[in-house]
């Protein structure tokens, strides 16, 4: 059903506030965990001497890296019950779900940037990226924290594993929260917040909201679900800011 | 009654060969060169058979060998330069423990070495637990010998590399057992190898502290040091057959970056290694032997309930070298994995940047 232009609002309520509140647990845990984990990643550096300090020396630094593993793995465990028992959740969820689509897209996007391709290609409720995103944060945090329990319960996991898998489970697991730390705190960044057109600070992570404008020009097949297909090109239309 | 009778008897010779010199038995004459005072001394103390039994019931021998005195660095010297509160003979008992530093201090006049060393000793675990009235604990004449004072250089000083365990071991008992037994006390005492670590190389000489002293060099903040005065030199640890390099690969495990960060409950290299019963692993024996891993790693407050578990794997793994096998590859995988995602990201952000700024030149106002 296509709707009359001037019924879209100015700006659309994207998230919930239980999503919003999942993103700053997730935000607050991943940087404390990010921040005292690169201190003993680093530790034979002048930045990981300066984290552990800092922190409080290396005994306050794994009990603070311990306890915001703890919060993360509520909200793994909140996170999954979202995902699959509440309605919302569930469509996210469905959302999020990757297909052949995306991996097109993904070129065509490239193929864009690079400058070989016009127009930016139309995404749905989730582009691609941010799928990758939602994606390696997820997994990402899984395997941290399946990593992080056999290093904070190794007494008794090494009488399971042979030595061995204890030394290659710490190298993982301070491989993958390197990636993991570029991933968000580089990438994630740059793409949400530092970007032109959108640096300083996108403020959906704030309110929930986003403006019809950005929905139109990012999320053009989300955008034309709900209000139909006849918005007219704005004066920043084909900005390609994409998220 | 302190004394047997024999010493009694002796004494009353003493006295009597003091007022008549000449009367000595020729058997304790001293030899030529041996002056007159100390000849005086020699007529009781030059008698093998010259003990007495203290008030424990302990034989204490009283002998003194002449020709250790001759060949002592000390041998210009009297008997009395050192006994000084031997003012008549024959001398009252309990005379006062001999004073070095009657000698050696600064600016003496008779040329006596002084260097720091007293001072260092007045601080050590011995000097503070002497000067604070313990009689145990050892003045410089029971490291150096009393009679028998020869520079540290000469093999048959007690203070000499190879001598020193035997001259601690005269009161540290089972250390001295425990460190014959060792791959260290072996190659010195058996194989006569200089280059393995005598008592004093690992816990200093005259500066010695306790083990758990921050001061001591083998306190859990010191020891890696310590040991890598040999051990950090992979040229040294290639001749011992030691195919790692001990030090730099504990530095980078999580014991050696929390020890070098001051944790006191991680393990160092005595943890494991032992401090006086170091072996390699090849040996039955040792701590580190893979049949001893677990008890090793399960001691009280480490890795209770280690199982065998434990020993299957590597120690002193370098994941920057083949030799540790799967380690190896896991961690070059990582790195590319990082390094790959890291050049995927910049070149995407570069992409995103460029093209915004020029269509940011092109279209005006990108922002919201």
């Amino acid at each position: 059903m296509t709707e009359p232009r001037n019924t879209v609002p100015r700006e659309i309520q994207r998230f919930t506030a239980n999503e919003l509140a999942q993103h700053w647990v997730l935000l607050v845990t991943l940087v404390v965990l990010a921040l005292t984990g690169l201190g003993l990643f680093a530790a034979d550096t002048w930045l990981g001497r300066t984290l552990i300090a800092l922190e409080g020396g290396i005994e306050a630094r794994g009990t603070i890296h311990r306890l915001s593993a703890v919060v993360l793995m509520l909200l793994v465990g909140w996170h999954f019950l979202y995902v699959v028992f509440s309605e919302r959740g569930h469509r996210q969820l469905m959302e999020m779900m990757p297909h052949a689509q995306d991996f097109s897209d993904v070129r065509s996007l490239l193929a864009f940037l690079a400058g070989r391709r016009g127009t930016m290609p139309e995404f749905g409720r989730f582009t691609p990226l941010q799928k990758l995103q939602y994606w390696g944060a997820g997994l990402g945090s899984l395997t941290m924290v399946a990593t992080g329990l056999v290093l904070w319960f190794h007494t008794a996991a090494m009488m399971v594993v042979p030595k061995w898998v204890f030394d290659v489970t710490t190298i993982v697991h301070g491989y993958e929260g390197l990636i993991l730390f570029a991933l968000l705190f580089g990438w994630h960044l740059y793409i949400v917040h530092l970007s032109p057109g959108n640096f300083p600070m996108q403020k959906t992570f704030l309110t929930g909201r986003i403006t019809a404008e950005r929905l139109r020009r990012e999320h053009r097949i989300e955008y034309r679900r709900e209000f139909g297909d006849d918005a007219p090109d704005g004066p920043e239309d084909g900005k390609g800011e994409q998220r | 009654m302190r004394c047997t009778a024999v010493v009694a008897a002796f004494l009353a010779a003493a006295a009597a060969a003091a007022q008549q010199p000449a009367a000595a038995p020729a058997a304790a004459a001293p030899a030529a060169g041996t002056s007159a005072i100390a000849r005086q001394c020699l007529i009781c103390h030059g008698r093998p058979e010259f003990k007495k039994v203290a008030s424990d019931g302990s034989v204490v021998p009283l002998f003194i060998d002449e020709g250790e005195l001759k060949r002592s660095v000390h041998a210009r010297w009297q008997c009395v330069d050192c006994h000084a509160d031997v003012t008549k003979i024959p001398h009252p008992e309990g005379l006062a423990p001999v004073n070095c530093q009657r000698c050696h201090f600064t600016t003496n006049p008779v040329g006596a070495p002084q260097d720091v060393n007293y001072d260092a000793y007045t601080r050590s675990v011995h000097g503070r637990l002497r000067l604070a009235g313990n009689t145990k604990a050892p003045l410089c004449q029971d490291c150096h010998g009393a009679h028998l004072v020869l520079k540290h250089g000469d093999p048959a000083s007690h203070v000499n590399k190879a001598r020193v365990p035997e001259t601690c071991g005269r009161c540290h008992v089972d250390i001295y057992a425990q460190y014959q037994r060792s791959v260290h006390g072996r190659a010195l005492l058996a194989k006569g190898n200089l280059e393995a670590p005598s008592c004093t190389d690992c816990h200093g000489e005259h500066s010695i502290m306790g083990a758990k002293e921050t001061g001591s060099g083998v306190s859990a903040g010191n020891i890696a040091e310590t040991c890598s005065h040999c051990h950090g030199s992979m040229a040294f640890n290639t001749r011992f057959n030691i195919p790692v390099n001990p030090v730099t690969t504990f530095k980078h495990s999580f014991h050696g970056i929390a020890n070098e960060l001051g944790s006191k409950k991680v393990a160092q290299c005595a943890s494991c290694h032992t401090s006086h019963s170091v072996l390699p692993p090849e040996d039955p024996a040792s701590s580190v032997n893979p049949a001893n891993i677990p008890a090793t790693c399960g001691k009280a407050g480490c890795h209770e309930g280690a199982n065998a578990n434990y020993a299957r794997g590597r120690f002193h793994i370098d994941p920057e070298s083949k030799s540790s096998g799967i380690i190896y590859w896991v961690a070059l995988f990582f790195k590319i994995l990082t390094v790959s995602t890291l050049v995927a990201l910049i070149i995407h952000i570069l992409m995103d940047l460029v093209k915004k700024l020029r269509m940011g030149h092109a279209g005006g106002h990108a922002g919201e």
